[in-house]
């Protein structure tokens, strides 16, 4: 992260603890630093460390009309409660499950895209291939979830019309607990491969031409340079992108499950995420949801920190 | 230039390959405007479609009979303009200062950001916090919590290191500008890459955004396009007050409608794409080097 040295300016030195330098400081520039400062550390204070703060309702029973202070203590009742309900089991399966398979296929694909890709000649083809790929990503998830219930409709759907059309019987794919998982992962791989490998892709052409004219010497075939000069070329990238992901195992987004879930399919849905939204915002379990929430927030930050530290001792990359 | 691969063959697999792989990513978008406009009984017999067939505007009729896609698209032109314009003031300032080689405290600062990225309070405190602002059901609630990303802050401070030489600094300091001179006649004209990049990035992302404003509206007139979007195309609870004098093929005509919203939804970036997909990629580069 701190990469800056200094050199320049009228940088730190040894008297900057001196009293009256600060105020030097100040003057010179601190002042109007500090200024341009200020609206970012306003924003991280308000919405970020203000509600880290306020995560101690989940040890209280939290009242809005006693306020977070004097509400009362009750430890970890809420999160026991959470711990022997029904749900906890199937929350925690479904959310790891959900992350675990959209990594398995997800992570995989746009390495491979990137791959032939790069096999591929003809400038402009390529580019025109890659900035295809990408559409799908700036769509919003509402739309994505959208395209999914059209094309999956039971009664007018393009995809039940071919299922029908050889025979079979019109499946409602979305009220289906077995096909969610499914239909999340595919939509993910779709709307994230074209975007998820722009990082290969760049990788891949700073791989040193030399490397491959010396494989034509010697006679090395095409996947063979695929196998041994490609690949190792991207391996550091790859490596890091990996442990990057597998910290966030813990962590679904909402939205997609949010849109795409029902009441039917929360067997194999429903996720920590969005039984937080559903106790917090709509049962106003404020205290409980918390409590939950801040679980999952927990394993996250255990899961996140232990792979980014191996991270840095195996490829120096880390978030930071 | 790599040496590619001579035979013929195997290129030619490699092309259609990798030009099938591409057309999946779009041709659901291309479905979907073909369909909006072609007849929705011929729609729902013939599953693929390669262009409209039985060309007609019936669903569009029906879309635009309720001004609720109206009320959304003029709503998320305001959150989008007013959000991203407060991103960029808050966003260029704030990693100017964090690039800046004799800012102190910086390292103190970064690291408290870099926490955020580890930690949050999460959805249930953030949404009392908002309550406690007295900014539910304004519109300040979907833009004053995202007034700031991480990333972007961080692509900012990178780009800002990366491109304004110290020289030009002292030069500046020689020549007696103040910070305030400095940054604005000389390190904005320099930013515009970055500007584009973060225009691009924070508006895509107001223009998208959803849960926002789930948690935090109630009041209908507030809501942006995608909370409507929701509302016709999962929930189907405005398709009456479209189709009330529509009587037959009601399930072909709803999921027509459909397709026509989801086409009004997604038509201003398909077309804004070609142009300005380039920085999208410079943005993901400028992170990239970063880590």
């Amino acid at each position: 992260m701190e990469t800056t040295g200094g050199k320049t300016g009228s940088g730190r030195t040894a008297a900057a603890h001196r009293p009256g330098e600060f105020r030097r400081y100040l003057k010179r520039r601190g002042f109007l630093l500090y200024l341009f400062f200020l609206p970012v550390a306003l924003y991280y204070l308000v919405f970020h460390y203000v509600p880290m703060y306020g995560v101690i309702i989940a040890f209280k029973d939290f009242s809005p009309f006693l306020g977070i202070l004097r509400s009362p203590w009750v430890g970890f009742e809420h999160f026991l409660t959470f711990f022997r309900s029904i749900y906890f089991f199937r929350l925690l399966r479904n959310t790891f499950l959900i992350s675990f398979y959209s990594l398995l296929f997800g992570f995989p694909v746009p390495i491979l895209f990137a791959l032939l890709l790069n096999e591929l000649p003809g400038r402009r083809l390529r580019s025109i291939i890659q900035s295809l790929t990408y559409v799908p990503h700036f769509v919003s998830t509402v739309v994505v979830a959208g395209l999914l219930y059209t094309f999956l409709s039971p009664s007018a759907g393009f995809v039940n019309a071919i299922v029908t059309g050889l025979g079979g019987k019109a499946v409602d794919f979305l009220r289906e607990p077995a096909w969610f998982r499914f239909l999340y992962v595919l939509s993910g791989v779709w709307q994230q491969m074209g975007w998820g490998s722009i990082i290969y892709v760049a990788g891949l052409s700073a791989i040193d031409v030399q490397l491959y004219e010396a494989a034509d010497m010697d006679g090395a075939g095409r996947l063979r340079k695929m196998w041994s000069i490609s690949l190792p070329g991207i391996l550091p990238t790859i490596v890091t992108m990996l442990l990057l992901n597998l910290g966030r195992l813990m962590t679904v987004g909402f939205e997609k499950v949010f849109l795409l879930y029902n009441s039917a399919t929360y067997e194999t849905a429903d996720v920590i995420s969005t039984y937080v939204y559903r106790s917090g915002i709509m049962e106003q379990q404020y205290s409980f949801a918390a409590a939950v929430g801040l679980f999952n927030s927990v394993v996250t930050l255990v899961l996140l920190t232990g792979f980014n530290w191996i991270s840095r001792r195996m490829s120096e990359f880390s978030l930071w | 230039m790599i040496p590619y691969g001579k035979d013929r063959v195997a290129n030619g697999i490699l092309a259609a390959v990798l030009g099938l792989m591409a057309l999946a990513m779009v041709y659901p978008f291309l479905y979907v405007m073909f369909a909006s406009v072609s007849d929705p009984l011929v729609v729902a017999r013939s599953p693929l479609l390669f262009w409209p067939k039985k060309p007609t505007l019936t669903s569009f009729r029906y879309l635009f009979s309720v001004n609720l896609v109206w009320i959304g698209y003029f709503n998320t032109l305001v959150y989008a303009v007013s959000g991203t314009a407060l991103n960029l003031v808050v966003t260029m300032l704030g990693g100017y200062s964090l690039a800046h080689p004799d800012f102190r405290g910086k390292r103190i600062f970064l690291f408290l950001i870099v926490i955020t990225m580890y930690f949050s309070g999460g959805m249930i405190p953030l949404f009392l916090v908002v309550k406690a602002l007295g900014l539910l059901d304004r519109r300040l609630a979907v833009i004053l919590p995202v007034a700031v990303s991480t990333w972007n802050l961080f692509i900012t401070r990178s780009y800002i290191e990366a491109n304004i030489p110290g020289e030009l600094r002292d030069a500046a300091e020689v020549d007696g500008a103040s910070e305030l001179t400095f940054f604005l006649r000389i390190v904005l004209p320099l930013s515009q890459a970055i500007l584009a990049v973060l225009i691009l990035f924070y508006a895509t992302g107001h223009w998208n955004s959803f849960f926002d404003a789930l948690l935090f509206l109630r009041d209908r007139k507030l809501y942006p396009l995608q909370v409507y979007l929701r509302e016709l195309l999962i929930m189907e609870t405005q398709m009456d007050a479209m189709l009330n004098d529509a009587v037959s093929d009601r399930a072909f005509l709803v999921l027509t409608l459909k397709y026509s919203i989801m086409v009004v939804a997604i038509l201003p970036l398909l077309v804004a794409f070609p142009f300005v997909q380039r920085y999208f990629v410079k943005g993901v580069m400028i992170g990239a080097l970063k880590g």
